[in-house]
C-alpha cells in the first residue's frame, strides 16, 4: 500500500511539474471528484494510478512529437496533438476557429479532404493552432494525400484491429507507423504529389495567411 | 508447452532459408560478400521498398506491409538495430509467418524467435563467422567486420556453439 502511495505521489509531482494539475491539496478532489477528507478506496487509487500513468505517457509522447511538426503524418495529427497538449476538446477548437466540430473530427482522422474546408475556415484553423504557414502547407499536403489513400490505409490497418487483447496504444502506434510508411512510399511514385487543384488551393491559402 | 525438438527444427529451417537467400542474392547479382552483408540491397532484390520512419514509437523497430512490398524501419534506432530489424522482417516474409497480431502470443513468440535466427544467420553467416574467427577473436572487431552490434555477434557465437573457438 505504502509503495503504491509513493508511486502515485511521484506521478502526481511529475504531472504538476508538466503544468498539468492544480496544487497538491486539490489534486485528489480534482481527479476523482471525492469530497475532501474522505479516504480513497483501494480500487479508486489503483484506477487513478492507471489514469495518471496513461496521461503521463500521452503527454510525454505528444510533447516529443510536437517538437518537430514537419515530421508528423498530417495536419489532422498536428491538430489532435495540440489539443491533447492544451487539454482542449474538438468543440473548443471548433468554436475558436469558427468551424463545425464534426469537420475537425474528420480532419483529425484523415476522413475529409482539406480542400473541403473553405480558405477562410482553413486560415482560421491555422491561426487558432498557431502554426506557421509553411509547416501548415506541408502538413495539409500530407493530409490530402492520406485522405486519397484512405481505402488502402483502412485495409492495411484492419490487421491490427482488436486482436488478442493487444493494447490500444500499441495498435495506435502501429497504425501511425503504417500511415507514414504508405505516405512516404506513395510520395516516390511519379505524379503522386502533383495535383493542380491542391496547388491552386495552397497558393490561395498562402495569400490569405499573409 | 512447445516441444523442444520441434523448436530446434524450426530454428534450422529458418537458418537454411537465410543461407539460401544469401546464396540466391550472390548468384543473381554476382556480388562477392566478404563479411558485411548488404541487407538493404537484399531487401531490394526481393522487391521491397525500405523507408525510415519518424513516427515509430521507440519500442517498435520495424513494420512490414507485404501486400505493397513495403518495410518501415525506426529512423531513431542505431544502424545495427535497423539492419537486424530488416533481417527480422525479411525472415517473417520468407518464412511465411502470419502477421504477429493475428497469432496467439505463444505462436507469435516462436515466429519471432525464428525471424531472429533468420536475421542472425543472414547478417552473420556461419561460414563467414568461422572464417573471421581465424583472423580475430575480439568481439568488437568481429562486430565491426559484420556491421552488427556486439550483442548480436555474441548471440551468434553462443547459438552456433563457437565459444570454444574464442
Amino acid at each position: 500500500m505504502e509503495e503504491k502511495k509513493d508511486r502515485m505521489d511521484v506521478l502526481l509531482k511529475s504531472l504538476i511539474k508538466m503544468g498539468e494539475l492544480p496544487p497538491e491539496d486539490k489534486i485528489i478532489e480534482y481527479l476523482m471528484d471525492l469530497p475532501s477528507g474522505r479516504e480513497i478506496p483501494k480500487a479508486v487509487r489503483e484506477k487513478t494510478i492507471e489514469r495518471l500513468e496513461k496521461r503521463q505517457k500521452e503527454l510525454r509522447d505528444t510533447k516529443k512529437r510536437l517538437q518537430n511538426p514537419a515530421k508528423l503524418n498530417s495536419f489532422g495529427e498536428y491538430i489532435r496533438l495540440i489539443r491533447i497538449k492544451e487539454k482542449a476538446g474538438t468543440s473548443d477548437l471548433a468554436t475558436r476557429a469558427k468551424i463545425a466540430t464534426n469537420k475537425i473530427i474528420l480532419l483529425e482522422n484523415d476522413g475529409i479532404s482539406p480542400l473541403d474546408f473553405t480558405l477562410d475556415e482553413m486560415a482560421n484553423l491555422i491561426r487558432a493552432i498557431g502554426l506557421t504557414a509553411q509547416i501548415a502547407i506541408e502538413l495539409i499536403k500530407k493530409s490530402y494525400q492520406l485522405f486519397k489513400m484512405q481505402p488502402q490505409i483502412a485495409e492495411a490497418s484492419a490487421r491490427y484491429d482488436d486482436k488478442h487483447g493487444i493494447p490500444e496504444s500499441k495498435i495506435e502506434d502501429m497504425n501511425r507507423a503504417l500511415k507514414e510508411l504508405i505516405l512516404k512510399s506513395s510520395g516516390r511514385k511519379a505524379g503522386a504529389v502533383s495535383d493542380p487543384e491542391l496547388e491552386n488551393y495552397l497558393k490561395n491559402l498562402q495569400d490569405k495567411l499573409k | 508447452m512447445i516441444d523442444e525438438t520441434y523448436e530446434k527444427k524450426r530454428v534450422g529451417f529458418a537458418r537454411n532459408h537465410a543461407r539460401n537467400l544469401l546464396e540466391r542474392y550472390k548468384q543473381a547479382t554476382r556480388t562477392k560478400i566478404e563479411y558485411e552483408v548488404p541487407v538493404i540491397n537484399i531487401a531490394k532484390y526481393l522487391g521491397f521498398h525500405v523507408e525510415y520512419l519518424d513516427s515509430m514509437a521507440d519500442h517498435h523497430s520495424a513494420i512490414i506491409y507485404p501486400d505493397n512490398m513495403l518495410i518501415g524501419l525506426n529512423k531513431s534506432h542505431h544502424e545495427h538495430r535497423q539492419r537486424f530489424s530488416l533481417g527480422h522482417e525479411l525472415g517473417h516474409y520468407l518464412l511465411k509467418h502470419k502477421p504477429e497480431f493475428e497469432l496467439p502470443p505463444e505462436e507469435a513468440e516462436i515466429c519471432n524467435n525464428e525471424a531472429n535466427e533468420f536475421s542472425g544467420e543472414l547478417l552473420v553467416p556461419l561460414e563467414s563467422l568461422k572464417r573471421a574467427l581465424k583472423h580475430t577473436k575480439i568481439i568488437s572487431e568481429l562486430a565491426h567486420l559484420f556491421n552488427v552490434s556486439q550483442e548480436a555477434l555474441t548471440i551468434r557465437i553462443l547459438n552456433q556453439n563457437l565459444l570454444k573457438k574464442i
